[in-house]
């Protein structure tokens, strides 16, 4: 399979607010390269521990847990890695490359298993393929499941936000 | 990628299709674009400093949509610094204090609703100005603008820019170590959290 086959990328990062959204991708968008590379980055996540109670000395004091902000950023920045595999393997800067089945197969796993592992606050959940009306006010990212649709048939990437 | 497609094949393959394109510019695609200015009029004077209604609204705004996904600020480092702000506008002179302060500003009036361009483009002035003061600058606070711009850039979709910016970032980054384990350092707890928490935003807006 060569790249030819896939639609193009468009990855919006979607603030589940019906009044905005957001394209903040960069590389994807101008069909460039990352600049970080993956394999140079040995940096830990930051912890999940709200700014208010971070101090020179000392990180360890606790927020409650459903009102951690930094549970939203911990997220996006797990997604972002695997999205960022993604585009690698899928969109490379090289001109011509084959795809593998089995590699996208195993990509669509790790998104999943990443929406799977959400805290219960950041979940969006979906009727009929549209983020359900019940939700409110909530940040959780649906960036990964505008991509995992991207990569299918032309006809579902449609119906989405 | 479209980026990788011949301008000259992508049209073929358009045409095959029995579309038309002969208002297609596939060069749009393959150059990185600029954006339009926010406004023809130049902003007057006094628009340098935002009524205080806009810039509470903006910090409220900032911090309740933006940083949570974005975690570049310290919250109650920058309110500090915004609370001096309002008590005399005039007395910051400090170029990365500015370029934060406007750049919070910027980016939550330019994702509202009903967004007041010129007031915008007023801040969008500042900020540059004061950006382009430091950005030689081979410090985190220098980087910590530079992420702020990204975000305002993406918002924006003046691509020139953030790439740009972008560029620099990414150099500034690694001068600084931030990419390796933070475990090595001995910074304090704030600045080691900091570190993490620019870096990841910074790697978010490079895909």
């Amino acid at each position: 399979m060569t790249g030819e086959h896939l639609i193009p990328l468009y990855p919006v990062c979607c603030f589940h607010d019906a009044n905005r959204q957001l394209c903040s991708v960069s590389a994807a968008v101008l069909g460039l390269p990352k600049l970080l590379k993956d394999d140079d980055i040995h940096a830990e996540y930051p912890s999940d521990t709200d700014d208010e109670y971070v101090t020179e000395k000392d990180s360890s004091l606790a927020s409650p847990a459903s009102t951690r902000d930094s549970l939203s950023a911990l997220a996006l920045f797990r997604a972002s890695r695997i999205l960022a595999k993604v585009l690698e393997r899928n969109y490379p800067a090289a001109t011509s490359h084959e795809l593998s089945l089995q590699q996208m197969s195993a990509l669509e796993a790790e998104l999943d298993d990443w929406s799977d592992n959400l805290p219960q606050h950041l979940k969006l959940t979906f009727k009929q393929d549209k983020p359900s009306t019940d939700v409110t006010g909530s940040r959780s990212p649906i960036l990964v499941r505008q991509h995992t649709h991207l990569l299918a048939p032309k006809g579902n990437a449609d119906q989405l936000c | 990628m479209i980026a990788n497609v011949p301008a000259e094949a992508f049209k073929r393959k358009i045409q095959e299709n029995g579309k038309s394109c002969s208002d297609f510019n596939p060069e749009a695609f393959l150059h990185i674009q600029g954006c339009y200015p926010l406004t023809t009029k130049p902003s007057p004077q006094n628009m340098r400093i935002p009524p205080r209604l806009f810039s509470d609204r903006c910090v409220n705004v900032y911090f309740q949509e933006w940083a949570p996904l974005f975690p570049v600020l310290h919250k109650p480092t920058f309110l500090r610094v915004y609370e001096e702000f309002v008590s005399d506008p005039e007395k910051i002179k400090n170029n990365h204090k500015l370029a934060q302060l406007y750049l919070v500003f910027a980016i939550a009036a330019l994702s509202g609703e009903q967004p007041d361009l010129q007031q915008i483009a007023a801040c969008e002035l500042q900020w540059q100005r004061s950006l382009e003061a430091v950005l030689m600058d081979n410090t985190m606070n220098t980087l910590q603008c530079l992420v702020l711009a990204l975000m305002y850039c993406a918002i924006r979709a003046d691509y020139k820019r953030l790439q740009h910016y972008k560029g620099i970032a990414v150099g500034l980054s690694h001068r600084l170590g931030l990419h390796q384990s933070q475990k090595r350092f001995s910074f304090g707890a704030l600045t080691i959290e900091t570190r993490k928490k620019v870096f990841w935003t910074l790697y978010t807006l490079d895909w």
